[in-house]
């Protein structure tokens, strides 16, 4: 992730707003502000993390543009390099039978903070699935499992 | 009332990882063994925990962000996932020993076999962490915990020879007959019990729970600077009772029941049964604190919905590894491990597992992006890392002196 580390001019690509609204517009380091980072759906609800970055090159020469992030195990697997990384990927495509990790254009996301907030519910990425098992095949079978806690 | 409730999140955090199974059969062994004179590594870790607790609150409350989540993006996902590898096995030994320590302190009043209060104990506390909503636990647990106060009591009911206590505690030495190898390991035996990871995994998203913001930084004050000192006046009390009572006797402890003694010397029956609510109500809050800990540091790692803010339905992996992690120490406290030996060991290991916690809560508290105004003063900067060199010097030596000293023996 050599790449990642350089400076991206991320606001001014993609006229995203910023989280905190009145400051001035900054500098973003994909490696610093984004890789990492917790996403948030448009509820609030944790919806996995920016595992991973795809760039496009930019055509001067300049430091390239981040088009989606991409979340889940695979994605993470490309993190790790060695036996660790082929293990954790290869367990993620019998799992998921797909190849690509959750990929989200980065046109939708909303805000970069504290965390990375997107406009694409967290029920529709491929992270919920892993979710959505856990619920049926185990949680959802305890009673109470729909009570709100308080 | 309202305002007293406020800082049950830092008493039953403090209470929980000061008077842990593992802490109390410390406390008093090293009181036995070594007096007062160790009383400074208990003061040395309470002073590091402090520090970092109101960080890593601070963070949360300004951010939104608990401990872990800080430690996935700062170190990136190849550092974090050793951490939580290293993190995540020191809790759930902590985990079996503590849900065993529930069951021994109902032993202590029911003469039943521990292993027979087991599964029950097991139940009782994933039961609570699936039902009972955050505040209303940490309410119940932290008050309860107070019983402990009683352990001051006794202390100052058997009227000791304060000069000679406050001697021994402020002139350390090593006693005649221990060597240099087995103090200093009793040393990080204290201070990684001071240190314990889980505080600030448990604290830092205990505050998420609550919803602190930016206005609850006095909350976060008022918990830490109050629960911890607490938390580390009350592992003191253990370490005095047991230097005035079992040292002079020769008596050594390695059971719960026998860190109960002393203060049922000073005071009875009476004394007996408030230490024992309150041995009751400390390893019931390690037990809640590490097992959601357990879910915390997994969820936070992987981004995953965690937490008692939402249905355990919503937050189906967070749910599951909880249940499992409390399940699988289920069984292995059945194999009737002693739960003491398994606690001593995973604080020992979590001293050497330290920096990796405590140095992305230091940069975060720093960063004026996520912290705004509210980043780290100068002194705060200077004392924590002051404490940074301690905690990297304790990690480096820790696994080699417990080879030394074959684990204090």
């Amino acid at each position: 992730m050599t790449e990642a580390d350089q400076p991206l001019h991320v606001h001014e690509s993609s006229g995203l707003p910023l989280a905190r609204p009145g400051d001035q517009p900054r500098e973003l380091r994909a490696g610093l502000h984004l890789l990492d980072h917790q996403i948030l759906d448009p509820d609030a609800r944790m919806a996995g993390k920016v595992d991973d970055l795809e760039l496009e090159p930019a055509d001067d020469g300049g430091p390239p543009t981040v088009v989606a992030i991409l979340s889940g195990a695979g994605a993470l697997a490309r993190q790790f390099q060695g036996r660790f990384g082929r293990w954790l990927e290869s367990v993620d495509e019998r799992l998921t039978h797909e190849e690509s990790p959750s990929r989200i254009p980065f046109s939708y996301v909303e805000a970069i903070g504290s965390h990375v907030t997107v406009t694409v519910h967290h029920e529709e990425l491929q992270t919920a699935r892993a979710e959505r098992w856990a619920r049926d095949t185990v949680i959802d079978h305890i009673p109470g499992a729909g009570h709100a806690p308080h | 009332m309202k305002k007293l409730l406020g800082v049950t999140l830092g008493v039953l955090t403090a209470v929980g990882g000061f008077m842990d199974i593992g802490d109390i059969v410390a406390s008093s062994a090293v009181g036995a063994r070594f007096g007062m004179s160790l009383a400074w590594a208990l003061l040395l870790g309470v002073g590091g925990i402090l520090v970092y607790a109101e960080m890593s609150g601070r963070v949360a409350a300004v951010s939104g962000r608990p401990t872990f989540d800080l430690v996935r993006e700062r170190l990136g996902a190849r550092m974090a996932l050793a951490n939580l590898g290293a993190s995540f096995f020191i809790n759930f030994l902590t985990l079996i020993a503590e849900v065993a320590g529930i069951a021994i302190a109902l032993q202590l009043v029911s003469d039943v076999n521990y292993l027979l209060w087991l599964p029950l104990t097991a139940l009782l506390v994933w039961v609570v962490i699936w039902r009972v909503k955050f505040s209303v636990m940490e309410n119940v647990f932290g008050l309860m915990g107070l019983a402990l106060i009683v352990l001051a009591v006794a202390v100052w009911k058997l009227s000791p020879d304060w000069s000679s206590l406050w001697h021994g505690a402020s002139h350390p030495k090593v006693v005649s007959g221990e060597g240099h190898a087995t103090y200093f390991y009793y040393a990080i035996a204290l201070f990684g019990a001071a240190m314990t990871p889980y505080e600030v995994f448990f604290f830092s998203s205990g505050a998420v729970e609550e919803k602190w913001t930016k206005r609850d930084l006095g909350e976060n004050k008022i918990n830490v600077f109050l629960g911890f000192p607490l938390g580390a006046f009350l592992s003191l009390s253990l370490m005095a009772l047991a230097t005035i009572v079992l040292e002079p006797r020769g008596i050594s402890v390695d059971k719960l029941g026998q860190a109960a003694l002393p203060a049922t010397l000073a005071l009875g029956k009476v004394g007996l049964a408030l230490v024992i609510v309150g041995f009751f109500a400390a390893t019931f809050g390690a037990a809640l604190e590490t097992s959601l800990s357990a879910g915390y540091t997994v969820a936070q790692f992987f981004g995953w919905q965690w937490g008692k803010l939402v249905r355990p339905r919503d937050a189906a992996r967070f749910h599951l590894v909880v249940l499992a992690a409390i399940a699988v120490a289920l069984m292995i406290g059945l194999t009737a491990v002693d739960p003491v030996k398994v606690t001593e060991y995973s604080i020992v290991l979590s001293a050497a597992a330290l920096p990796l916690t405590y140095l992305p809560i230091l940069i975060v508290a720093n960063d004026r992006d996520y912290m705004g105004d509210k980043v780290n003063r100068r002194f705060g900067n200077a004392v924590a890392s002051f404490y940074l060199v301690v905690i990297f010097v304790v990690a480096i030596v820790t696994i080699p002196l417990m080879i030394v000293t074959k684990a204090g023996a």
